[in-house]
């Protein structure tokens, strides 16, 4: 037997796959070389094995189930604070509505900026995400982008009232000239 | 509670009961601290690590399959991928550099090391030559030399074939043999 061959017995005898080898023994009777090499391995694993566990923190357990409450409180926070920004953004849009119709600026910007709002809605909620503000500071947030969402609709709107009116009266103008 | 096996326990979990999970923080802690000392060689990165294994079980705790793996195969699996990203994230040098704090000993140096076995710091030698073994032969030493695990689970765990954690094993001996002076270098050939 050659050598090679008796390493892959010998591994696969510290590995477990094999008790004992007689024709690794017959080999080993007649090659100083693999007697060796069988000895240096059975003294490194005899080493590994001694290799006492090392004493584990107490306060593991501890740690681990602080943080999983702590995970647990903060996604709390989370809902709570998306259901508040939502009630502000509903309340927002449902005052711009009111100004609005109040206005008298017509059905046409009521249902513009109601679409509007939807979609700044989700882009609050994606800026909340990724900044990362707190409860405060996103309920805020909430109210400011309603805000400026309701001037710059009713702005855009009151625009439009005034040029339709433009319109209309150089056309009754025009129609005065005509006869 | 602590009769209940794993699956139970990980059942209770998932219905809501979140101390079934410190029980099984508490059942397989010690091997989770242990794989990841021997690895790392760094106290309070192992801890840290144990601590980031647990947590990342917990969170993907439905994702479990007991017909799959062990529990603690599966845990030592995430534990295993998070080790592997805290090796990229960190300098090799520190891990050393700690274990040689926590232990009075050089790693660095080949002589050193003869020098702690001869002063009969059999485990200290031991700890610091598998420090000097490349990643995946580091693992497979410990899991196998160690833990006492089966190559079956360590393939696993290791996210190779059975064949490759032998090999892996077979290697890192090899090279442990040599550095901790039971085998000259030119035996290893």
């Amino acid at each position: 037997m050659k050598c090679s061959e008796a390493e892959r017995l010998m591994d696969a005898i510290l590995d477990g796959d094999l008790n004992e080898s007689p024709r690794l023994e017959s080999h080993m009777a007649g090659c100083e070389a693999c007697v060796r090499r069988w000895e240096a391995l059975r003294r490194t694993v005899a080493d590994l094995a001694s290799v006492a566990s090392p004493p584990v923190p107490e306060r593991i357990t501890r740690s681990v189930m602080a943080a999983l409450a702590a995970d647990t409180a903060a996604e709390r926070s989370h809902r709570v604070a998306t259901l508040m920004a939502a009630c502000a953004m509903v309340l927002a849009a449902l005052v711009g509505i009111g100004i609005g119709w109040s206005m008298g600026l017509g059905g046409a910007a009521v249902t513009l900026f109601a679409a509007v709002s939807e979609a700044s809605l989700s882009l609050v909620f994606d800026a909340r995400d990724s900044v990362g503000i707190g409860f405060p500071g996103y309920v805020l947030l909430a109210f400011v982008w309603a805000g400026v969402m309701t001037v710059v609709l009713l702005g855009t709107a009151a625009v439009g009232k005034l040029c339709a009116y433009r319109i209309a009266a150089r056309r009754g103008a025009g129609d005065h000239e005509s006869p | 509670m602590s009769a209940r096996s794993d699956a139970e326990l990980v059942s209770g979990v998932l219905s809501g009961h979140r101390e079934c999970f410190a029980h099984l923080v508490d059942r397989h802690r010690s091997r989770v601290y242990s794989v990841m000392l021997h690895a790392v060689g760094d106290r309070d990165m192992a801890e840290d690590l144990t601590q980031e294994t647990f947590l990342k079980a917990y969170r993907n705790l439905a994702n479990y399959d007991s017909s799959r793996a062990k529990f603690p195969t599966w845990l030592l699996t995430i534990a295993s991928r998070l080790r592997v990203d805290a090796h990229r994230r960190a300098r090799p040098e520190r891990s050393l550099d700690q274990m040689s704090a926590d232990q009075g000993f050089d790693p660095a140096s080949e002589e050193r090391t003869e020098r702690a076995l001869e002063a009969a710091a059999v485990g200290q030698a031991v700890r610091a030559a598998i420090q000097r073994l490349p990643e995946r032969q580091r693992v497979a030493v410990i899991l196998k030399h160690i833990e006492d695990m089966p190559f079956s689970e360590i393939a696993q765990i290791m996210g190779c074939t059975v064949n490759s954690a032998k090999v892996h094993a077979h290697r890192g001996r090899n090279r442990l043999a040599q550095l901790l002076g039971h085998l000259r270098e030119e035996e290893l050939q």
